[in-house]
């Protein structure tokens, strides 16, 4: 019987994975995508190589890339973007590593009409231990400037926004991102010639512009030492050599591993998680391990699947209800001079206004650009599309990332019209966009005009809005935490409210959308709490945040430990 | 749901036209579709009445990358490409043109008309698609796809959309570096 078993190795089962190993319990880390081991050989700079959504590396489905991907029920128009594989979501992330709005969680002093009434179960200040430690870990870094950020921090500063300086979110202001990527040094960001850009050379963020497609920047650097901190670049090579660097115990990888059920037993007249079964991607095969603890950390569309598929109990409904998105649009401007939207980091810069949600400065690619343009209902095609991207390096664009509400119409569930696939009934995610809250209604309209006057401010001679139709970047709260026992599955620990030793470590454990900041960091914070509250209530573990140093996923220890585990 | 639309297709009468279609036919379909998107000088934007001097959708490859894109996305009898091509001829109306497929004869505006009566579509899978069609389309005439030799992992010639876009092409690094925003390399505790 292992200790615990984390299903799924994305942005936050690759967290509780590490942080249990280096304190030596034995963890099963189960994948259902691929490992991609080589990811200079297996990734390309290509966007249809990557991310065509059928036949892209980065697809959900399986890492072979053959047969078509994993099904999912999508009943209205929008567009889904999640990666199967060790890595997650985080492969083609951005990095951008915001924290929460303070007036989301349960502690918040000030006003509290502007927010969600679905607030976390605990306090911010509760919360800013757990950040401080993942921001060491990964580590988050204040983002470096490119012709884009200069344009956007012109604007900002044109429309009166102030400078925000420090990591937490107390008014309206704008920054460059808090990143998880490594700043440049040496010759990074500074040529395109190759040779000068091979490790040691340049370190860290090259500049190169391919943050959706994976990071292997610098040409022959360490696996842990890749300029995007994806969690393929930092906990999970952690997690595999904790016997190396730490004195703990290397997790169990095992990929192409479909987790299909969880499985409980009665302890004390209640029902406690008891083990999973997996099937084999690859063959078909199916295998059952026990453990003491079993973490779901698959994603906020698979992990209520795999709940409702298991048959765990659900007695409020609540479980897959609740999914908030950001609801993102995306403004355009073309501008008269150089902004190298193509080039950089994806995302550098953003805004934040709390009550309403944030935004952010998006650079992309030409065709991911282009499919951003041609979506939505007012999206562009014909000769206007080609004008827009006549130029691609003279466009500025902007994502609107709202505070929306949770509703409970807002949702995952099994689908009854697909047939179902190997791993059981699909998820069906259903967004009926036209019944948000006037709440959220109000916001997504203030954060479009906010940075529609930013882009006219930065110089942009024509500004247009896609009106973007739900494209489901960032999801959360699908099973999520909150004060009411009425309308959430967790409690504050992250346990499932009626099923003892079953958490949940993925986006879909945020109780809201965290006011409108991307999720990853909280999610990784989280996580970690999440981690040591396994450690303390089932292995007699004292808590470790807050009274230890962290080590850096960047620590020569690691680089050795990597490097002579050949990660 | 993307597995019913050959369902949907057969109660409306369309996937016996599609059983019929040949390759050209669907050819033809998408290669209007993708003129739509990103127009050229090539006769299925004539055809449209929207055309432009430069390279379009239809030079850079598009239609046989949407093709080859729906095909894998789900594994379908008639190949996927052909149920949606059916969708579109069925939707259109008749117009006089050179193409077997009524789709690719339309004017501009009455594509536009075909693809909002599938976003608008009470069938939830005809919706999905409809709405994601464009977005597909213009991703695949801006992509390297169809300039990609996949066997040999490299480039066959500069693809279209590079050109249009006036894209550098791949690189692992930029000079762009502007160094930092008040040259604060570090946020405050």
């Amino acid at each position: 019987m292992r200790d615990v078993i984390v299903v799924g190795a994305g942005g936050g089962g690759a967290v509780v994975a590490k942080e249990l190993a280096e304190r030596g319990l034995d963890v099963l880390l189960l994948e259902a995508g691929t490992r991609f081991p080589r990811p200079e050989r297996e990734w390309s700079h290509l966007e249809n190589e990557a991310a065509n959504p059928a036949t892209g590396s980065f697809r959900f489905g399986r890492g072979s890339r053959a047969g078509p991907p994993w099904q999912r029920d999508l009943p209205q128009y929008s567009y889904i973007w999640q990666t199967a594989g060790c890595g997650g979501s985080t492969l083609h992330y951005f990095g951008n590593s915001p924290r929460a709005m303070p007036g989301v969680f349960s502690d918040y002093a000030g006003d509290r009409t502007p927010y969600d009434a679905h607030r976390f179960p605990f306090g911010y200040r509760e919360l800013v231990p757990y950040y401080e430690w993942v921001e060491h870990v990964l580590p988050v870094q204040t983002a470096a400037m490119g012709s884009k950020e200069q344009h956007f921090f012109r604007g900002a500063q044109r429309i009166g926004l102030a400078h925000q300086t420090a990591k937490d979110i107390t008014r309206d202001a704008f920054r460059p991102q808090e990143n998880a990527i490594l700043q440049p040094r040496g010759a990074a960001g500074r040529t395109n010639v190759r040779r000068r850009l091979v490790y040691p050379k340049a370190q860290g963020c090259t500049f190169c512009g391919y943050c959706p497609l994976g990071c292997v920047e610098p040409p022959g650097s360490p696996r842990n030492l890749r300029a995007k901190r994806s969690v393929d670049a930092s906990y999970l090579p952690m997690a595999l050599t904790a016997n190396r660097w730490a004195r703990g115990r290397a997790v169990t990888l095992v990929t192409d591993a479909f987790v299909t059920r969880i499985h409980t037993r009665e302890e004390g007249g209640r029902p406690r998680a008891s083990g999973v079964s997996w099937r084999v991607t690859r063959t078909g095969a199916t295998a059952t391990e026990e453990a003491q603890v079993v973490v779901l950390a698959a994603g906020s569309v698979e992990t209520p699947r795999l709940w409702l598929n298991s048959g765990l109990p659900n007695p409020n409904d609540w479980v897959g209800r609740g999914l908030t998105d950001h609801w993102h649009d995306v403004v355009v401007g073309r501008m008269r001079s150089y902004t190298g939207t193509s080039k950089g980091p994806s995302s550098a810069a953003r805004a934040d206004f709390p009550g309403y949600g944030s935004f952010e400065q998006v650079g992309l690619p030409p065709a991911l650009l282009a499919q951003t343009l041609a979506s939505g209902s007012t999206g562009m095609v014909g000769t206007r599309l080609k004008s827009y991207l006549s130029d691609i390096d003279r466009l500025l664009a902007v994502a609107v990332l709202t505070d929306d509400d949770v509703q409970p119409d807002y949702r995952v569930r099994l689908s009854q019209t697909v047939t179902p696939d190997p791993h059981g009934a699909v998820a069906r995610i259903e967004l009926p966009y036209r019944n948000r809250t006037p709440r959220t209604v109000r916001n997504r309209e203030f954060l479009v005009r906010k940075a529609m006057e930013l882009l006219r401010a930065a110089g942009a001679r024509d500004v247009v809005r896609l009106n973007w139709a739900p494209v489901l970047l960032h999801i959360h709260s699908t099973t999520r935490m909150g004060e009411s026992e009425s309308d959430s599955v967790l409690d504050a620990n992250a346990e499932a409210r009626w099923v003892k030793r079953l958490f949940v470590a993925d986006n879909s454990a945020l109780a809201n959308s965290l006011g409108g900041p991307n999720p990853t960091l909280t999610t990784q914070a989280l996580a970690t709490r999440t981690a040591e509250r396994i450690a303390a209530l089932y292995f007699g573990i004292a808590p470790w945040v807050g009274r230890e140093t962290p080590v850096s996923s960047v620590d020569p220890a690691v680089t050795r430990a990597v490097r002579d585990a050949r990660i | 749901m993307l597995a019913q639309l050959p369902d949907l297709a057969r109660l409306e009468g369309w996937l016996d036209d599609a059983h019929a279609a040949t390759p050209t036919d669907v050819q033809q379909t998408f290669e209007g579709l993708v003129a739509y998107v990103v127009p050229g000088p090539d006769r299925y934007s004539r055809q449209q009445g929207q055309r432009s001097r430069t390279p379009g959708g239809v030079a850079a490859g598009g239609a046989d990358v949407l093709i080859r894109t729906l095909d894998a996305f789900i594994a379908s009898r008639p190949p996927f490409s052909v149920t949606v091509a059916a969708f579109l001829n069925g939707l259109s109306p008749q117009r006089r043109g050179p193409f077997r497929s009524r789709f690719a004869n339309l004017s501009v505006r009455q594509k536009r008309a075909v693809l909002d009566a599938l976003v608008n579509s009470s069938e939830e899978g005809i919706r999905f698609l409809g709405g994601n069609l464009p977005g597909l389309a213009a991703f695949a005439c801006y992509s390297e796809a169809n300039a990609f030799d996949r066997r040999r992992r490299r480039l066959r010639r500069r693809p279209v959309g590079w050109r249009l876009s006036r894209y550098d092409g791949l690189a692992e690094g930029r000079a762009d570096l502007k160094g930092y925003f008040r040259g604060r390399r570090k946020a405050d505790a």
